[in-house]
């Protein structure tokens, strides 16, 4: 029971930590210069042409709202919405490139131990022993 | 459980005891590899350019310059959770092994 509690504690913590950071994301690409907008059209878009781009990404829409869809959508469903600029969607682009970025993680949890241990253990002094 | 006992050196206790005394290191080498897991996926975003390989970091990088800014949330979120998941696995299994963990986390927040 104090396990579980430990636990679930660890955990809730962890997803509260995952809601702030995109909280910070959302922030940070809200107020970083240049539109999103100009990014898809070019900087000599008309008026109209922008604001229904605008509409389309649903950048009209207040701040709170997006986020909350970001993660609904994006944590619940796996759907992170197209690629502005290819068109594909965000998830199976994330999910092709992530096997090379995991490879290396995976490697190192499996090998990093591996020479130390062999080495170490016959060091050890387990009856404190100096010398 | 403690390795106290006097062995021979080589003997078959003193054996033995080599395989026991992984359980005391069990705990800081969950931390350390949870800790080390994550280095190895924030740094990505270096280690994928420099190497040209096609991963998360690269796909970032590109995204930034790009102002592909759909991209870089959902690739940034994606690393955030996979830091948060590896931390919290760490943590899990280091209180697994340890049952003091908990109880000492228990202790400090009553």
């Amino acid at each position: 029971m104090s396990r579980l509690g430990y636990f679930s504690r660890k955990l809730s913590l962890a997803a509260l930590t995952i809601v702030g950071a995109v909280a910070c994301l959302f922030l940070l690409l809200e107020f970083v210069p240049g539109k999103l907008t100009d990014a898809v059209l070019g900087t000599n878009a008309t008026p109209e042409l922008r604001a229904a781009s605008a509409e389309k990404m649903r950048l009209d829409q207040p701040l709170y709202v997006r986020m909350v869809r970001f993660l609904a959508r994006g944590a619940v469903q796996g759907d992170f919405g197209d690629d502005i600029i290819s068109g594909q969607p965000i998830m199976g682009m994330l999910m092709q490139a992530f096997p090379f970025t995991l490879a290396p993680g995976v490697q190192f949890v499996v090998d990093g131990p591996d020479p130390g241990y062999p080495l170490g253990l016959p060091c050890r002094n387990p009856a404190g022993v100096p010398g | 459980m403690g390795c106290l006992a006097a062995t021979r050196p080589g003997s078959l206790a003193d054996r033995a005891l080599g395989l026991v005394s992984i359980a005391f290191v069990a705990v800081p080498l969950v931390a350390i590899l949870g800790l080390g897991l994550d280095d190895m996926i924030s740094g990505a975003i270096f280690a994928e350019i420099i190497f040209a390989r096609p991963g998360i970091g690269s796909l970032l990088s590109h995204a930034v310059s790009a102002r592909n800014f759909p991209v870089v949330q959902a690739g940034s979120l994606l690393v955030v959770v996979f830091y948060i998941a590896a931390n919290a696995a760490a943590d899990l299994l280091a209180a697994l092994l340890d049952p003091r963990i908990a109880a000492a986390a228990r202790g400090a927040k009553s």
